[in-house]
């Protein structure tokens, strides 16, 4: 047998020959020299390949924190509702699913939206008048979407579809997101008007979802959701569908509890308006301020700050102004939701539990702003409360640290914080399509530490060449979970300059522009949700 | 223990799962920590990868996990639970990352575990290299990054990843032969398997 290619070598030692012809290639390989260095060579890329792969590892209790919340398997599964896992938006289900409406009225959905691949929201709803089987299907070149149902609630629209061949196998329902223009789906208005273009999606075993948020949407009544889909499973086509909703029932349904409770607590004004008790969500509306003087103290702040440093630095990506954690709790003081805590004391940084959305908008006065979280439907009549845990406040900062660039790594503390600059060097950002397609050489920091629990937030840098030139930065960081032995927080940080720096200067000076205060309660705000 | 067989499938002894999940099933709800122990790591180096950040990959595996937990009983024992297992929480990150478009916080994976291990020099080659293998990996296609990460950090079989990815056996070889030689052939910044390739 002459040497096989080196491509046929390449298969020989992942496997991927038949059996005869591997068998042909072992035995060449007995007797060729050269072809036994070669295969030597690949063998060991793929020990490589399999000893980088196969790190960073999980810390020995990631076991323990999650078997801790189990409940065990003599009942039917759930998890305990007190400081349970996830800083993601959870989307598992919790058990006990009440229907609240008559079956007599409702039409039963038996898709996917009756399945635990859809957050419990989309569960109830699927039971209750604002669902609706579609059943609508276009065909073009030899593949057939087909919309299946579809929940139209106050808060979202929910439309799920499955991509079928000519045989009926069920294909990769993926489309590609909103951004791409190839596939558009679209919320019309009675007019025709495309009110939202903007849509989430996600794949339930094989089911396509799409789904429209409402929040903040005020205008929409009885309408139309557009499908005009260029590319499906890898082929290209047309394949259009419109299915017309209608909120009437939905707004029926919605049940809306006037709160106009506040709060006040250093300059920091926290106001809970109403809470939505909708069929496939409940949310919460609330908005966060200033006292007058406070929101004075903080523009002169902020407008030193800008004159020290130019606007595109100070305000980019930043919004100064209060913010706050809180919990949901039931009557008996389980809680029940949670959003922006630290939770447990072995969280380093905030988490969030049963949080389905959250959407925020900038009101008129600098530092204020209206939120609406959220959240799993309430469970049948309980009376649920709020209560409010922490609040906090993103400020400038007031902060520099000058070192020689020559002299690394270098240490030091700030508020809480013992941070080390690791490395300083040039790299393309690859964060960004322009960076990478440029091969743009920014200035690259990589910052470590460890901070202590519910310390102060760093928020944005700028940094300055011992020219006087200052820099924007892009940045990005993680707080594990993981504690020094003083019971201090691991974190990682990672600054890119936004503009090409091709020489390291001999001395920079890190600026801290912003960073977030973080107040716990001395006593407890406590809203019943309900009159 | 792994058992190589004539057509370079691997087998793990799936009898310590089955053991194990029955045992989860009877109400020992600490026995389910073997499983975790059993899996987690791999899992995670591959969901790390596809998310590119820790703390988020530690949470959804989390969420994975506990997920596999609730749906115990749906298991049915005519696969491995291994593939079982993988498809749930594959298919739960993966849904996640899609939905939430995990574009803009992309960590630097640290490569610690090299640390410790050899000289100053080959620690610092090593490093280099490695960081050079997460910069190729994160430029291939979602499905051939994830068909590598389940074969060499997950030690799966291609039978294994053709039912936990739903895609035929073919598929997988195809993908999988494909990708190598994409990382093998990213001549235009060196690196270590052009280095190799070109030996001898």
């Amino acid at each position: 047998m002459k040497c096989p290619k080196e491509d046929k070598l390449l298969q020989f030692v992942d496997e991927l020959l038949e059996q005869e012809e591997y068998e042909q290639v072992q035995k060449h390989i007995k007797s060729c020299l050269y072809c036994e260095q070669q295969v030597e060579v690949l063998k060991n890329e793929q020990a490589f390949l399999a000893e980088t792969l196969k790190t960073p590892t999980l810390p020995d209790h990631f076991a323990d924190l999650i078997v801790a919340d189990l409940e065990p398997y003599k009942q039917r599964p759930k998890r305990k509702v007190k400081w349970a896992l996830g800083a993601a938006a959870s989307l598992l289900m919790a058990t006990g699913i009440s229907m609240s409406v008559s079956p007599t009225f409702a039409q039963f959905i038996s898709g996917i939206f009756t399945s635990d691949s859809v957050d419990e929201g989309i569960q109830i709803a699927a039971k209750s008048e604002i669902s609706k089987q579609l059943n609508m299907e276009v065909t073009d070149q030899g593949i057939t979407l087909r919309l299946e149902d579809m929940i139209v609630d106050t808060s979202r629209i929910v439309v799920s579809y499955v991509v079928q061949d000519s045989n009926g196998n069920v294909l990769d329902p993926y489309f590609t997101s909103a951004e791409d223009k190839e596939n558009k789906i679209t919320l019309l208005d009675s007019a025709g008007k495309n009110i939202i273009t903007d849509w989430g999606w996600r794949n339930a075993d094989g089911h396509g979802v799409v789904e429209f948020s409402l929040i903040g949407i005020d205008s929409v009544d009885a309408s139309t959701i557009q499908f005009d889909i260029a590319k499906i499973a890898g082929e290209r086509g047309n394949w259009y569908l419109e299915a017309p909703f209608d909120l009437t029932k939905a707004n029926e349904l919605q049940k809306v509890v006037g709160i106009d409770d506040s709060y006040t607590l250093n300059g920091n004004k926290i106001t809970l308006d109403e809470i939505r008790y909708a069929t496939s969500s409940t949310e919460i509306v609330y908005e966060t301020d200033l006292t007058d003087e406070a929101r004075k103290a903080l523009e002169a702040d902020v407008n030193r700050k800008v004159k020290q440093f130019g606007t595109n630095i100070v305000n980019t990506f930043e919004t100064y102004g209060p913010t706050i954690g809180y919990y949901i709790e039931n009557e008996q003081g389980e809680v029940v939701s949670y959003t922006n805590v630290f939770a447990r004391e072995d969280r380093g940084h905030m988490v969030s539990y049963n949080l389905l959305s959250g959407t925020n908008a900038p009101l008129d006065k600098f530092g204020s702003r209206v939120w609406t979280d959220s959240y799993s439907p309430k469970k049948g009549k309980e009376n649920l409360y709020f209560v409010l845990d922490t609040v906090y406040e993103t400020v400038p900062a007031d902060f520099s640290v000058t070192f020689s660039t020559k002299d690394l790594p270098y240490t030091f503390d700030y508020n809480g914080h013992e941070m080390t600059v690791e490395s300083i060097g040039n790299d393309v950002n690859d964060m960004f399509e322009e960076a990478v397609k440029e091969q743009r050489l920014q200035m690259k920091f990589q910052l470590s530490g460890y901070k202590e629990w519910k310390s102060n937030m760093l928020g944005k840098w700028a940094i300055e060449d011992n020219k006087g030139n200052i820099y924007e930065v892009h940045y990005s960081g993680t707080t594990y979970d993981e504690t020094d032995d003083k019971g201090r927080f691991k974190f990682d940080n990672s600054l890119y300059t936004t503009v090409e720096v091709k020489e390291i200067p001999e001395e920079i000076t890190l600026h801290l522009i912003s960073e977030t205060r973080v107040t716990e309660l001395k006593e407890q705000w406590r809203v019943p949700l309900f009159k | 223990m792994l058992v190589l067989l004539s057509e370079g499938t691997r087998r793990d002894t799936m009898e310590d799962d089955v053991v194990v999940i029955k045992q989860v099933l009877a109400g020992n709800k600490q026995a389910y920590a073997d499983i975790i122990n059993k899996y987690k790591n791999p899992l995670y180096a591959t969901v790390l990868r596809m998310t590119k950040n820790p703390q988020t990959a530690q949470d959804l595996l989390q969420e994975a996990f506990i997920k596999v937990y609730e749906q115990l009983k749906k298991y049915d024992q005519k696969g491995s639970f291994k593939s079982w297992l993988y498809r749930v929480a594959i298919n739960h990150c993966l849904d996640t990352v899609r939905k939430k478009n995990f574009q803009t916080q992309s960590e630097e994976i640290q490569d610690e575990q090299l640390i410790n291990t050899s000289s100053p020099e080959v620690v610092f080659l090593k490093k280099e290299r490695s960081r050079q293998l997460e910069q190729l990996m994160a430029q291939l296609p979602e499905i051939e990054r994830l068909i590598l990460l389940l074969r060499y950090a997950n030690e799966c079989s291609y039978v294994e990843i053709s039912e936990m990815l739903d895609i035929p056996l073919s598929d997988v070889r195809n993908k999988l032969h494909r990708a190598k030689k994409k990382l093998r052939l990213n001549i235009e910044g060196g690196g270590y398997f052009y280095e190799m390739s070109k030996r001898g």
